[in-house]
Parts: structure tokens; C-alpha cells; sequence
């Protein structure tokens, strides 16, 4: 592995080597790396992205460049072995998004967001779906400590017009 | 050295405020603190509980998530997911209710100018009422078949059974091969548009009554002829009546509501085992308009009842009891025709278990809003999905 190494500097002054096709995830970075306004020798600022973040980012980011490599070696795979290294990902994606709290989670989204990681942002946000699909509203707001702000006759009201969702 | 496994320790500081200690991790493999925050997260909520009652959405959810990254979220939510959250609080109301507008883009009409020989025809918005002029002279003793993404599948009627793709929001044009004389008009359908990266199938079907065999012929584009399949088949019922793509698998409904399935790409046929749908054993139902359609992924049966105003019946296919389950309130809004029909969820309570059918009155205007269908249902009519910038 020869590739370029590329220094990231996180919002509280923690720096990260990354491998240039891993920060390539982030389309951001890789428009800075196209316009050539990367210096070798100076990380590139993130101004919003904490370093406990970004160290999950990156994290991501490393496992998902080793699947696209693997992906070019062994074009020739069998079903079996797509759908085997298919679970892996699914797996490996689970325990990682397992791993983390809700408050996590939600920075590990802005952070994908701002960096603007598309499989990352889906990743999360479909783990979050989940979290709340089977929810009742009342059980959504207790998990993210949302405050209903409607007055109980436009509860009400909502809840009249789509009774059918709520049966 | 690339699958190493990095380890976390557990040191984590007291508030959420703290400075994450994270060391400078250059060059080599770093030891990084993951925190775990379930618990300071409950602690500042208690802490946090005597803020000023009109600062809503405190703590987790104040870490101003934009509204697109919302919208990402509810997106996978399906249409009663997102109506349970749009009860969360007034800002997830509004992001869930624009997300619903946005998800479902209602099909526009193609319909031939009343009385004109010129191939003068009319793209209508409905929900801008706008409606395009459009000339297609070559639109003549034609039918439209299958409409989808924006195209539609047309065949002018015999002698000549010349068949072509139409795009009539770009105007493009794909012309397939001459179809064989076997092709009596019925069921002829496509997976994806042949401009598309996916696999673009085209089949049409043969069954006649009593038949031991049924009879499939498909084309891809690249391809100068069609390929007929032929299968061995048990009784099917009298001849199709619906073709539906979903999933890779061209769905068959026949008239008597035997349900065959053509996997394109391994040219097989079966009969699924699935219980008739209820709508043909039903007496008040038989001979009605049925349709199959799909929603989110699910495969629909709807038809409409005389009496109740025409209301909408709808079966929802559940593949894994083998049976169509009767829905209630589906909230769904069918718009129904020859060619092909599109489902979306009803976004207004008005909207929800209604059947739109393409039944223009004197003057243009959409009307037929349950409506007896029968009636309305023009092979020369059809609804189109818009492409998501349309430029007339």
C-alpha cells in the first residue's frame, strides 16, 4: 500500500493521518484534494467535526475503502461469496452504529453530513429510522427529549385526520 | 495492518461540554476515546429539566440537525411512519409533511386533443393545472400499453403493429423490432425505460383459453428480434389481465386472479400459490376493473364498489401467507388507466382512498374522482411519472 497519506485536523486540535482514497469518501475533502488546495505538509482543518468524531468517521471511512479494494480483486466472486462479504459489510456496519449512543449517533451524522459522505449519511440515518419506526410519537419525543409544542387541539386534529396511521 | 483492530478505552469526562480527549494520533495507530454517553446524556437531562419552558427540542435533539438531514431520516420511515412522527413536535410535523408532497409526485395525463387529426395531444399537470401542447403526428390508431418513469409503450393497431418507446417530456423515441403476429394486444409491459442503466425488459404475453402452455416473448434493447419462452403451465385462467414489474420479477395477473410470476433474467415461469384474491369470488365485485399496482414495494389489487360512491377496494398481496389481505383505510391514492396505474400515499386527508381515473371533461379539466371507471378507461389516455426537472 503506497498510496498518498493525507493529515485531517479536527475542531479541538487532534490531528489524523488518512489514506487518500479513504478521505476520498468525503466529497469535500476530495474537491480539496481535486483543486489542489491540499499542501503536503498541512492537515486540513475541519472546523466542525470534533476529534472523538472524526476518529469514528475515519473509521468508517478506512473500512469502506478495504471493501471497494477487495471489491476490484475479486471481480470473478461467486453469488456466495458477494452475498458472504455483502454480510460482513451489513454486520461490521451493525456493530459499528451498535457501538455508539444516540448522541453519537446525531454528531456522527452532522459530521457525515458536512463532509458530505453519502453512504454514511444513509448508514446513520436509516439506523436512526429504525430506532423510531415502531415508535409511538410520544415515545419519539422521550428518546430524543423532544417537547411537543402542539396545543392538545391541534394534536387532536392531527390525530383525527390520519386515524388510520395510528391504529 | 489494514483490519487492525483499534482499541477504545473507556475514560471519558464528566459532561458532554468537556473537551473530548482525543491524543494527537500522528503517525502511527492511535488510541482513541470513544465516549460512551448514555448516561451523561441522562444526567444532563435531568439537569437540564428547569430550562425556560418555550426553549423546546433541548439537549439531544439540540444539535441543530438540519431539515434535509430530517427528511433523510423520516424518508425511510413509509407513509405511517411518517404520519406517527409528524406528531412529534411542529418542526418535525412540517419537515414530514413537505417530505410526503415531495415523495409523491402525482402522474401527469397524456391525452389526444378532443377531435383533432393532427396529432395534436395535451400533457396536463393536475396539480398546477397545466396543461402543454404537444404534437405527435405520427400518434394515429395507436394504444398506449405501459407507462413508466416517463415513458410510455406504444403500438399502432394492425396492419402495421409498429412498436416504439415514447418520452413525450423529452420527445425521444426507441422503435423495437416487428412483433410477431402471436402479439394479440394484451399485456404488454416493461421493466425500466430503455434509456436506463438498469435492465430494460420488454415482454409481452400469450395465453389463450384451454391452452397447456403459455407463451412469453421478451426484448432488450441492442437486440434485433424478440425472444419467445415457452412454458408448459397449468391452468392459468382465461388471459392475462394485468402485468405488474417489481423487484426483478414481471408479476402476472390472470382474469380469473391466478397469479403467474416471469423472472426475465432466468426465464422461468411459475404459478404462485397464492389464495384468489377475494374481489373475483365476491359476487357484487365480478366483472368490475381491477388493477394491480405498487406501492412501496408492496404488490396491490384494487378495484372500486358501485354502491359507497365507487369507493376503492384495496387487496394487499402478502407473499408469505400465500393470500390479499382486504385493507381498510389504506390511505392511498390510485390513479388508474389502460396502460398502466400508479399508486402514492394520499397526502391530505381528502386525497386518501381515492381512485383518479383519466376522464377529462369538455373542457380538459381533470374530473372522475371515483368515478365509474369502466367507462373512462381509454387505451389512448395515460398517465405519466414526470421526470423530477420538466422542461416543455
Amino acid at each position: 500500500m503506497s498510496s498518498n497519506m493525507i493529515m485531517l485536523k479536527s475542531s479541538d486540535g487532534a490531528s489524523f493521518e488518512i489514506e487518500e482514497a479513504a478521505a476520498r469518501k468525503s466529497k469535500i475533502i476530495a474537491n480539496m484534494i481535486e483543486v489542489e488546495c491540499v499542501d503536503e505538509d498541512k492537515a486540513i482543518p475541519l472546523q466542525n467535526v470534533t476529534g472523538n468524531i472524526l476518529a469514528l468517521v475515519i473509521e468508517y471511512c478506512n473500512k469502506h475503502i478495504v471493501d471497494d479494494d477487495d471489491d476490484v480483486a475479486t471481480e470473478e466472486a461467486s453469488e456466495e461469496e458477494e452475498e458472504a462479504k455483502k454480510k460482513k459489510v451489513d454486520d461490521w456496519e451493525a456493530e459499528f452504529m451498535n457501538s455508539m449512543s444516540l448522541e453519537t449517533m446525531f454528531e456522527l451524522l452532522l459530521a457525515a453530513n458536512y463532509l458530505n459522505i453519502k453512504s454514511l449519511i444513509d448508514l446513520v440515518c436509516q439506523t436512526i429510522a429504525n430506532n423510531i419506526k415502531d415508535k409511538t410519537p410520544e415515545e419519539v419525543r422521550k428518546i430524543f427529549s423532544i417537547e411537543n409544542d402542539f396545543t392538545p387541539e391541534e394534536e387532536e386534529e392531527i390525530r383525527k385526520e390520519n386515524a388510520w396511521a395510528f391504529g | 495492518m489494514k483490519t487492525r483492530r483499534r482499541t477504545y478505552t473507556a475514560a471519558f469526562p464528566e459532561s458532554v461540554t468537556t473537551r473530548p480527549r482525543v491524543q494527537q494520533v500522528l503517525p502511527v495507530s492511535p488510541t482513541i476515546t470513544r465516549r460512551k454517553l448514555r448516561s451523561d446524556t441522562a444526567k444532563e437531562r435531568k439537569n437540564g429539566g428547569s430550562k425556560k419552558k418555550k426553549c423546546t427540542r433541548r439537549e439531544l435533539w439540540d444539535k441543530n440537525i438540519p431539515t434535509d438531514m430530517l427528511q433523510e431520516i423520516l424518508s425511510r420511515l413509509g407513509l405511517k411512519g411518517n404520519i406517527r412522527a409528524s406528531l412529534v413536535c411542529k418542526t418535525w410535523l412540517e419537515a414530514s409533511v413537505s417530505l410526503r408532497k415531495l415523495q409523491t409526485r402525482r402522474p401527469w395525463l397524456f391525452y389526444p386533443q378532443k377531435e383533432s387529426e393532427e396529432g395534436d395531444y395535451i400533457l396536463l399537470d393536475p396539480s398546477k393545472s397545466q396543461t402543454h401542447h404537444l404534437k405527435f403526428p405520427e400518434l394515429k390508431n395507436h394504444q398506449f400499453f405501459c407507462s413508466k418513469d416517463g415513458w410510455l409503450l406504444v403500438v399502432t393497431d394492425s396492419p402495421s403493429n409498429l412498436i416504439f418507446f415514447l418520452n413525450p417530456f423529452t420527445q425521444e423515441r426507441v422503435y423495437l423490432p416487428e412483433v410477431s403476429p402471436e402479439f394479440n394486444g394484451s399485456c404488454l409491459t416493461f421493466s425500466a425505460p430503455p434509456t436506463s442503466t438498469s435492465n430494460c425488459f420488454v415482454i409481452f404475453f400469450r395465453y389463450r383459453y384451454l391452452d397447456t402452455f403459455v407463451t412469453i416473448h421478451t426484448w432488450c434493447p441492442g437486440e434485433s428480434v424478440w425472444t419467445k419462452h415457452r412454458f408448459v403451465a397449468p391452468y392459468y385462467g382465461f388471459s392475462t389481465l394485468e402485468c405488474l414489474f417489481l423487484n426483478g420479477l414481471f408479476y402476472c395477473l390472470s382474469t380469473i386472479g391466478h397469479l403467474g410470476v416471469f423472472d426475465p433474467f432466468r426465464a422461468t415461469w411459475n404459478l404462485l400459490p397464492v389464495k384468489q384474491c377475494p374481489a373475483y369470488s365476491r359476487q357484487i365485485l365480478r366483472g368490475r376493473e381491477k388493477w394491480i399496482t405498487e406501492h412501496e414495494g408492496d404488490i396491490y389489487l384494487v378495484t372500486t364498489q358501485r354502491k359507497n360512491n365507487y369507493k376503492l377496494l384495496v387487496f394487499k398481496l402478502k407473499l408469505e401467507d400465500n393470500v390479499w389481505e382486504e385493507m381498510g383505510e389504506s390511505g392511498l391514492m390510485v390513479f388508474a388507466s389502460y396502460a398502466s396505474s400508479f399508486t402514492i400515499a394520499g397526502h391530505s386527508a381528502k386525497e386518501r382512498n381515492k381512485i383518479c381515473t383519466p376522464h377529462t371533461d369538455d373542457y380538459g379539466r381533470l374530473s372522475g374522482y371515483g368515478k365509474d371507471t369502466q367507462r373512462f378507461l381509454s387505451n389512448r389516455i395515460a398517465w405519466l411519472q414526470p421526470p423530477h426537472n420538466v422542461q416543455l
